[in-house]
């Protein structure tokens, strides 16, 4: 396994512009010699020169080209808005990269992409590498609280082969043919008892990424049909690099993980959620 | 230029150290510069055998600070000594010193942790923790009165092979109560302050957000009341005409704040909370420190009062 060293480098901000309320999307530049892999994390300095908000803020990696990357964010608190006001220019502290990211041997025949709202940041850059190395149809199955937070389609053309929606709430009942109303874990029981029911159990690999009640119920529903499954897990974290151990997840064989070192990634048999 | 700090027992290569439970065993920090610039580095919370500590969440941020519930979360000392042994090796190869902050639930635990520190050649020095406030049955009962303080270090210090330090607790209504105690006990240095306790609270569950309810609050926040605490104990040692070093701690970011403690009576300065931030802050700090005395023409001996 490419063992690649924690870097903290200062980086310009390329672009930071907002794609639709409440998402935003900044690209940051990089040294060439550093690289991402699908999964991994950076830890951000959100503005170098105030002590509040203290800490970084880890996220996770949207798209890379050689000398930037992009990060997908949502406006949610203080770190963010902060965020989202920093100009095109300006310096930031980025530490990464951080985390195992997820293990793109396991691809199958049908990928399932699960996402939960902005988990979908991740598993974007995840499903094109997929690509780059296996012949299997990569889904989405895209749950978001309302169709206001579902990043729009134009923003990830041709990265998957098909997208199913999930949305907890469907104001306009013309929508209700095109988006599932529901958990986007019970629209993936329904794909998977109904479209994808021809396909054995081997034939499906699992990727996961979206807030921990999502994650809860996919482990739920996963102890009937045992996918193979990789969840990236989201976490408060102090530092990074396994330092603080404020970001500890427990775990089946006993005892803390810690999401920044031993994660972000774990596959959905070890976590005891 | 000197840059070195010879007092009492102590002897370091240059006054910068890190904090307990922010640096983790220092190879955590390889990555990102030499560890072995530092002058000490202190080693996280350590116990007899391996505690899985608290469940999440653990961290929260605060204005200019964080709150922490980690509950000692470690390996045990004889496991970190497995692990770690070859990069303390490799450290100390370069002068830096490797303290280890024991925990202990009781003075017999204690002492038992002593001695099998003792038995490795790795620590140059102990830190005693009589303050964290995280561990329900942990080392705040020694802080609940200055006599219990005077007690444990009375019985760790004559099996002590290394010199002592004593960690003390912030939450306390008299720092230099505390400080005597663990003098007239004997101990070797004083390091100060752990972190503060606070309670975070969570309105959308409205419940406290941490599973203990009280946790430890560190980083900027807190500077000056570690100052003040450093003050006070510096002032003390003068009353006492004793001269052992003070470790000063809470909230350092930058250089500018470790002159901060230094001038109010530090001798060794520790970075802590500044870590997870930055990872280079105490080798920013160094060199930063250093920079400055150079250019003003001052000596480490001509800050304190």
């Amino acid at each position: 396994m490419l063992v690649n060293k924690k870097v903290d480098f200062i980086s310009k901000i390329l672009k930071n512009k907002m794609l639709q309320k409440n998402l935003y999307l900044i690209e940051l530049s990089k040294p060439e010699d550093i690289h991402f892999k699908s999964g991994q994390f950076v830890n951000l300095r959100i503005d170098n020169n105030t002590h509040d908000p203290l800490l970084r803020r880890p996220f996770s990696i949207f798209d890379v080209q050689k000398k930037s990357f992009q990060i997908l964010y949502q406006v949610k608190g203080k770190g963010t808005s902060i965020l989202s006001i920093q100009d095109v220019g300006d310096e930031l502290a980025v530490l990464g990269p951080l985390g195992n990211g997820f293990d793109m041997e396991k691809g199958s025949k049908i990928n399932f992409f699960i996402a939960g709202g902005i988990g979908l940041a991740s598993l974007i850059y995840t499903a094109k590498e997929l690509k780059t190395n296996n012949e299997g149809q990569n889904i989405l199955l895209y749950g978001a609280r309302d169709i206001n937070y579902l990043l729009k389609e134009k923003f990830y053309k041709n990265i998957f082969d098909k997208t199913y929606y999930a949305l907890d709430v469907i104001n306009d009942k013309k929508l209700t043919k095109q988006y599932h109303n529901g958990s986007v874990i019970s629209l993936l029981n329904n794909l998977y008892n109904n479209e994808y029911s021809n396909y054995k159990k081997e034939d499906f690999s699992c990727f996961i990424c979206g807030p921990d009640p999502m994650m809860k119920a996919f482990i739920v529903w996963n102890n009937n049909n045992e996918l193979n499954s990789q969840l990236s897990l989201e976490s408060f974290m102090g530092c990074g690099f396994k330092a603080c151990l404020g970001c500890a997840v427990k775990v089946k064989s006993g005892g803390y993980k810690y999401v920044c070192h031993d994660g972000p990634v774990f596959n959905w048999n070890e976590l005891e959620l | 230029m000197s840059f070195n700090v010879k007092k009492g027992l102590f002897d370091f290569k240059n006054p910068i150290c890190t904090a307990s439970g922010t640096f983790g065993y220092g190879e955590e920090f390889d990555d990102f510069f030499d560890v072995s610039s530092l002058g000490a580095i202190t080693i996280k919370g350590t116990t007899l055998n391996i505690k899985d500590g608290n469940p999440p969440p653990r961290i929260y941020e605060t204005p200019a600070g964080i709150m922490n519930s980690v509950g000692l979360a470690n390996i045990g000392i004889n496991a970190a000594v497995k692990k770690y042994s070859k990069f303390f090796e490799k450290i100390k190869k370069n002068g830096t010193k490797i303290i280890i902050n024991l925990n202990a639930g009781s003075i017999n635990d204690f002492k038992d942790i002593v001695e099998v520190a003792n038995s490795y050649d790795i620590f140059d020095y102990y830190e005693i923790n009589v303050s964290c406030p995280n561990v329900k049955k942990g080392g705040d009962s020694f802080s609940k009165s200055p006599e219990l303080v005077k007690e444990l270090i009375n019985d760790i210090k004559p099996i002590a092979n290394k010199p002592i330090i004593t960690k003390l607790s912030p939450n306390v209504s008299d720092i230099k109560e505390y400080a005597k105690a663990a003098i007239e006990a004997g101990t070797d240095a004083i390091s100060l302050i752990n972190t503060l306790k606070g309670l975070a609270v969570d309105i959308k569950k409205r419940k406290p957000f941490f599973h203990n309810k009280v946790a430890g609050v560190s980083g900027p926040a807190i500077k000056p009341i570690a100052l003040y605490m450093v003050y006070q104990v510096k002032e003390l040692l003068h009353e006492m005409d004793i001269d052992i070093p003070i470790l000063g701690m809470g909230g350092i970011m930058d250089y500018k704040d470790a002159l901060e403690f230094l001038i109010a009576g530090a001798d060794i300065v520790c970075i802590g909370t500044a870590n997870f931030v930055n990872p280079k802050s105490s080798y920013n700090i160094l060199n930063n420190l250093q920079k400055y005395l150079i250019e003003n023409n001052l000596k480490l001996s001509d800050l304190s009062f």
